[in-house]
């Protein structure tokens, strides 16, 4: 009889075009959208500058400035026009060097070259770290002439000079990462977590529809027990979820190099996931009155859930307050498992705490969902 | 045989049945006559086990519903009011889904359904989804799938409500070959005649509870008496009572009297007296829909 049910709802889950529309095609366009914008991509800032000296020196400054990864240098020729563009917010930045860059260097006067920004608040962003990055070679003139000066006044004493010119602090770097990864190790089980729980809509949609339609009391007219309803429509949505994990984890394996990691280790974490996400689901339905109660309910617990958590930015950049909520949240542990196995290199053995989280929040729904199916046939439409 | 005894089921302040008691005979066509809300649904209900709490007793073949409901279950094939189909999947997937959910496989599910098309006459458009075809084939196939796993009892809830006249009369044809094979059928009807065609006993059931039960001639020898039927603009009930009980039926109005001939002659001179234009006047017996109404006060469509 399970079987039956089973075999049913999954043929009928095939010939629905909206079960491939919202499980699969959405989730890949998703993907690949935010593929495109992220995928290994070197973020640069654009830096605008007029040379008005044009000098072997201003032609160094320029090249000091460019060779900093993340700068992209832009000549400009007009100072009126190119301070226009950053009123309009056309630019964000702009430098000039001014005539008699190479004469006052060398003649060790004060140069004053003018930078330009755009003030307005959204703008910071991009206007701070090129006041960084220009401060900094700036710096390296200061260095420069500290080094002449010292050298020019201990000219017998290399190694007093060395003392005096090393830095009181250096600050050392040391790059530890486990797997070398790219940003769609986020973004996929981000959007594959997220949509996920939109399979809650199409289970909703079912059990409701079969509800309404008099198909749920034509069935309780045969041999079927209720239990074996439960279980023979249930099952195939968690079969469900799973082949849309697997779809969505294949695509990006091959389409982006997602590196899969722990096999046995995303198994187990989709097989809770799908279980939480389904138990959610059938609670939903029983408790909802009808199919728009449903989906307005799948989509505040979707979408909240995925901004809280950090299905769409990284957990870190979010205020304390929204981190201290996201650990009561599902989608968060799901998406730690996947991002610890994927880009961390972890173990079934290290993402015990997110399939326990999912499993006792599959057990709580599945109890809340089992107490509620008896008014759910009730009032069955008769 | 079905017997019913003191059956009782509340839907909060309202009673859907009142200590019914009915007995269906082995191998009858058994027609429940009532108006909406009169309780036949409720009951074919509670027969076919989708409503299990009530009071009272059921029995099949002198087994109580309540010692095996999976018994019972196996041998009643219930035909729904509504037409519940998966509209995406064919006639075949269909079939073989409700002959699987009564323990059909392999070859004996596949000759079932077979089976199955030719009895509904569909045996061309089996591999068709649902969604594609009539209401009428919709409704013939709404019955093939209760007949999937060969019942002893058939519950049939107003199977021919929408049905063109083709797919009426596939489904007539139906339940006549259903009783050449001996199945006890239960069958509920908006439509009079086609309970006096297909049934040899019936029941009238009005609030919850059976107001006549027997075979169809002998509740008509029973309640119906002789009358005269007139038909002419402008004339009232009122008018009529000084000549006998009065029924309205259709157009016009239905006087009973055991002296028809009479009755005849005074209605034709009171009518000439009164100049009233007349389109019909007849001798005319009682239908079921007279009776029905002349007991409940009601008509079938109320």
């Amino acid at each position: 009889m399970i079987a039956t049910l089973i075999k049913k709802e999954l043929i009928r889950l095939l010939k629905d075009k909206g079960t491939v529309f919202w499980l699969i095609l959405l989730p890949i366009f998703f993907i690949f959208i935010f593929g495109l914008i992220f995928q290994d991509r070197d973020y640069s800032f654009e830096v605008h500058y007029t040379d008005l000296d044009q000098s072997v020196a201003s032609k160094q400054f320029i090249q000091s400035v460019s060779g900093i990864k993340g700068i992209d240098l832009k000549a400009e020729t007009e100072i009126e026009d190119s301070k226009e563009r950053i009123e309009t917010g056309k630019i964000r930045t702009y430098f000039v060097i001014p005539q008699g860059f190479e004469s006052d260097l060398k003649d060790e006067k004060s140069i004053k070259i003018d930078f330009f920004y755009d003030g307005t608040q959204n703008a910071g962003q991009v206007v701070e770290p090129v006041r960084a990055v220009l401060n900094s070679v700036v710096a390296t003139y200061q260095d420069k002439k500290i080094e002449g000066f010292v050298k020019a006044q201990f000219p017998q004493d290399e190694a007093l000079a060395k003392q005096v010119l090393t830095a009181p602090i250096e600050l050392q770097m040391n790059e530890i990462q486990v797997k070398k990864v790219n940003t769609i190790t986020t973004i996929i089980p981000g959007y594959t977590v997220m949509f996920s729980f939109f399979s809650i809509i199409i289970l909703a949609q079912v059990f409701l529809k079969e509800h309404e339609s008099g198909m749920l009391s034509r069935l309780l007219s045969t041999p079927m027990k209720r239990t074996q309803y439960l279980i023979g429509m249930w099952i195939p949505f968690v079969g469900m979820v799973l082949v849309q994990i697997a779809v969505l984890f294949g695509f990006g394996y091959l389409v982006y190099d997602l590196k899969l990691g722990d096999i046995p280790a995303i198994i187990v974490l989709s097989i809770a996931l799908s279980f939480a996400v389904n138990a959610l689901g059938l609670l939903i339905t029983f408790l909802s009155k009808n199919e728009n109660i449903a989906i307005a309910a799948t989509q505040v617990i979707a979408l909240g859930g995925a901004a809280l958590g950090g299905l769409w930015f990284p957990i870190d950049l979010m205020p304390e307050t929204v981190q201290k909520i996201a650990v009561f949240v599902p989608q968060y542990w799901a998406q730690k498992g996947y991002v610890d196995i994927f880009s961390r290199g972890a173990q079934l053995g290290d993402i015990i705490p997110s399939v326990i989280v999912l499993l006792s929040l599959a057990v709580v729904c599945f109890v809340g969902a089992l107490a509620s199916y008896k008014y759910y046939l009730k009032d069955a439409k008769h | 045989m079905i017997t019913i005894e003191n059956l009782s089921k509340n839907y909060g302040d309202i009673h859907a049945l009142k200590d019914t008691r009915l007995t269906i005979p082995e191998g009858v066509c058994f027609g429940l006559i009532g108006p909406n809300g009169a309780g036949k649904s409720t009951m074919m209900k509670i027969l076919c086990g989708i409503i299990d709490q009530y009071d009272g007793e059921v029995k099949f073949d002198e087994m109580s519903v309540k010692e095996d409901p999976n018994w019972f279950k196996k041998n009643i094939g219930y035909v729904p009011q509504d037409i519940v189909l998966y509209e995406k999947f064919s006639a075949i997937s269909n079939l073989s889904f409700f002959g699987e959910m009564y323990g059909l496989r392999g070859k004996a599910l596949k000759e079932r359904v077979e089976e199955i098309l030719v009895l509904v006459g569909l045996e061309k458009r089996g591999k068709d989804a649902v969604k594609t075809f009539s209401g009428g084939m919709k409704r013939r196939i709404n019955i093939g799938c209760a007949l999937m796993h060969n019942p002893k009892y058939i519950i049939m809830d107003e199977p021919t409500v929408g049905v063109d006249p083709q797919s009426r009369n596939y489904i007539f044809e139906m339940i006549h070959k259903l009783k050449a094979e001996n199945k006890t059928i239960l069958y509920s009807s908006h439509y009079m005649e086609e309970v006096e065609n297909l049934c040899e006993e019936i029941s009238l059931i009005d609030n919850g509870q059976v107001i006549e039960s027997g075979k169809v001639t002998d509740i008509i020898a029973k309640h119906s008496k002789p009358g005269v039927y007139v038909e002419a603009p402008g004339i009232e009930e009122s008018m009529l009572q000084q000549f006998g009980g009065v029924l309205k039926k259709g157009e016009g109005f239905l006087i009973q009297s055991d002296q028809v001939l009479i009755l005849v002659d005074a209605l034709a001179s009171w009518l000439k007296q009164e100049s009233y234009p007349v389109l019909r006047l007849e001798i005319a017996h009682m239908s079921l829909e007279d009776i029905f109404l002349l007991l409940t006060g009601k008509t079938l469509r109320d």
